[in-house]
């Protein structure tokens, strides 16, 4: 008898002891196009949107974490618990939550990796390491991070995009940028800028788009180099100032002026848009696609 | 990151560094990805483990070391948050919302207001409104960060903040780079709205230093 | 070294200086072999002990204070090699390798052999090797210093020790 409630306190032992992760599944109605706002610290996050009016969030948590997913008319909200003192040692949730497709998304993490598919509606993350990952139809972007990398990948958006030392890559089909960065290296791929504003301090830029008509586009840089590839049939005013930088011009834009050495001025087409580059040590090279 | 990449990064010579994380994802999930690992793990000779963990650094280091310390401790006024508790984050609040108070007056004077003559401003022929309210943006992002650099406990150390401490330096380089420019050919307004750039990049580094700490 | 530790942290250089030279050894052997180079392992062990001391007051004790240390002088480490690859494309050239000093150099030859294949490691698997095999840190506790996961902590652990063999074998 002693020996078999040994046994089973042993059993009961490595079950607790294999058992450290818990599975969760739950649901909750939600409005067509309402708020939802999801916070995870560590773990992943997937997000997809869907046609039901409803979140649902499945995955697997800590066994110390808790789920709170919320409804309260408009905003849902999907929260992972961790402890008193935040204690993520050991601990991690990876979920995925479906959302209805149009609803306006906020995600905040810590290092928790972030992906979202099938959204339209505006989306917002927040991240510190955490990687972030976006394949949305929405027409606002607003994407922080401090050290994790960030892909986005848009059809017609504005977007915001700051990351300290995360690279950033970004491919809209058309749409405005606005993308700061201080070490991450930033690239942007668009059929149809309409503006853009990009910064870095040490990053790379390299940008390869077609400007729109009365696109403005201000790329600033300081040691960082800058690529800048256009279609030969652009039409748009360049200007570039390199203070100790080099500037090369292999797109076929005709000299306007500027002494060649630290500025330089150039036109394509009937300089319908503008474009203008500074750097302070970084080089600038202008190429043709 | 399917089985077969996790394997051929185990496995190849050339495998991109950075692709560690997603790899090390897969393999606290796959429990097949565990099981080649384990078979393949070269854990049997392990040569690292016989060289010494403890080397005596060059005797000189010390000295160093405490030349720093104690020119760091000459400053200026330090700001003792144990005689006001939770006072040292209001004083950088309060500081932080001056400065955002001087950046938006700056914006909205540089679309107002006319021109002011002044002696660097005759060397230019455009009006250098720009110019001034550049300088000024730098000054005063330079003593906020002088404040909040002496305010203690504004830095946990935790390695999310060491590696933004490692990028606010990256930044105060390219400062340094910008004045010397300055410096040498004068007060070009482009030059200017770019060092008044990175002083509000280097601020913004320290609050999410800041953020991190109180998370 | 509690008592060294909390005397530092109300001020006492002397005291501050006595948990130096017990802890320095080990924070040096980390640096020159995360650094590669004496001078760069110099600079990281000053910010490392100069950090130190500013932040003692935030030192909680959740870790022991040789971890703490550790993670700061790793960290510290981490980003000046970023910072170091940013400003130059290629990693360490061969014939820097070559002239990299090694410590305790009169040392038999496959000892040299062995510091040099570690220091041609990859950052990230060189940090993980330094950690485990030769520091005696967890993966659980690796994870927390470098703020990764277990599974990239071994990841690297694993690829590190197969390149280290076969630089050896070669």
């Amino acid at each position: 008898m002693k020996l078999i409630r040994i046994l089973s306190c042993l059993a009961l032992i490595a079950a607790v002891a294999v058992q450290a992760e818990k599975d969760v599944n739950e649901r909750v109605s939600a409005p067509r196009d309402g708020e939802v706002e999801i916070e995870n610290i560590v773990g992943s996050i997937r997000v997809e949107g869907w046609s039901e009016n409803a979140v649902e969030v499945k995955g697997t948590i800590g066994e110390n974490l808790e789920l709170r997913l919320e409804n309260d008319g408009r905003r849902t909200i999907v929260l992972v618990k961790y402890p008193e003192r935040r204690d993520t040692r050991h601990q991690h949730a990876d979920i995925v939550v479906r959302l209805p497709v149009a609803s306006e998304v906020r995600i905040e993490t810590v290092s928790a990796d972030i992906e979202a598919s099938s959204i339209s509606g505006p989306v917002q993350v927040e991240s510190v390491s955490g990687g972030v990952e976006l394949d949305i139809q929405s027409k606002d972007v607003d994407v922080e991070s401090i050290s994790g990398d960030i892909e986005l990948r848009a059809t017609k958006a504005q977007i915001q995009a700051e990351a300290v030392s995360g690279d950033v890559e970004i491919h809209v089909q058309e749409g405005n940028i606005d993308v700061e960065t201080v070490s991450g290296d930033i690239a942007v791929v668009s059929g149809k800028l309409t503006g853009g504003d990009a910064q870095s301090v040490s990053g790379d830029l390299d940008f390869d788009v077609t400007l729109a008509k009365g696109c403005r586009l201000d790329i600033e840089s300081h040691s960082g180099d800058v690529d800048l590839t256009l279609p030969p049939e652009t039409s748009a005013e360049i200007d570039l100032e390199a203070y100790s930088g080099s500037m090369r011009n292999r797109v076929g834009a005709l000299q306007t002026g500027g002494d060649g050495r630290r500025e330089l001025d150039l036109i394509m087409g009937s300089g319908d848009s503008r474009v203008e580059i500074t750097t302070f040590s970084g080089d600038i090279e202008l190429r043709a696609k | 990151m399917s089985c077969e990449n996790v394997r051929r990064w185990l496995e190849f010579d050339d495998a991109d560094e950075t692709d560690a994380l997603r790899v090390g994802e897969h393999l606290e999930r796959c429990v097949d990805c565990q099981a080649f690992a384990a078979m393949s793990d070269p854990a049997t000779s392990l040569p690292a483990t016989s060289l010494p963990d403890d080397i005596s650094p060059p005797a000189d280091l010390w000295p160093q070391i405490e030349a720093k310390i104690q020119a760091e401790r000459v400053v200026g006024p330090t700001f003792d948050a144990s005689k006001h508790p939770g006072r040292d984050w209001q004083q950088a609040a309060s500081i932080l919302t001056a400065v955002a108070a001087i950046i938006f007056l700056a914006v909205v004077i540089r679309s107002t207001v006319a021109p002011v003559a002044t002696e660097s401003m005759a060397r230019f022929d455009e009006p250098n409104v720009e110019s001034e309210l550049a300088a000024a943006i730098e000054q005063e992002c330079r003593g906020v960060m002088r404040e909040l650099s002496l305010a203690p406990g504004l830095g946990v150390v935790d390695p999310r903040t060491v590696a933004l401490e490692a990028e606010a330096r990256e930044v105060e380089l390219a400062i340094a780079d910008t004045r010397l420019a300055i410096e040498r050919d004068g007060e070009e307004p482009k030059m200017m709205a770019s060092l008044a750039r990175l002083c509000r990049v280097r601020l913004r580094l320290t609050e999410h230093a800041q953020e991190l700490a109180r998370s | 070294m509690d008592e060294l530790i909390e005397k530092a942290r109300h001020g006492d250089e002397v005291a501050f200086r006595s948990v130096y030279e017990q802890t320095s050894g080990r924070v040096y052997a980390l640096c020159i072999r995360m650094m590669k180079d004496e001078t760069r392992a110099v600079e990281m062990m000053q910010d490392t002990f100069v950090r130190v001391w500013q932040n003692l007051e935030t030192y909680r004790g959740e870790s022991a204070f040789t971890t703490w240390l550790h993670t700061i002088a790793i960290n510290a480490c981490l980003v000046a090699l970023r910072t170091q690859r940013r400003r130059r494309e290629d990693g360490m050239e061969n014939e820097e390798l070559e002239a990299m000093t090694v410590p305790n150099s009169t040392d038999p030859v496959d000892r040299i052999a062995l510091e040099r294949a570690i220091a041609a490691l990859p950052d990230g698997a060189r940090t993980v090797l330094l950690l485990h095999d030769i520091h005696g840190y967890r993966h659980d506790e690796i994870t927390e210093m470098t703020s990764t996961r277990p599974g990239t902590s071994k990841a690297h652990l694993h690829r590190a020790r197969k390149l280290l063999r076969e630089a050896l074998s070669r």
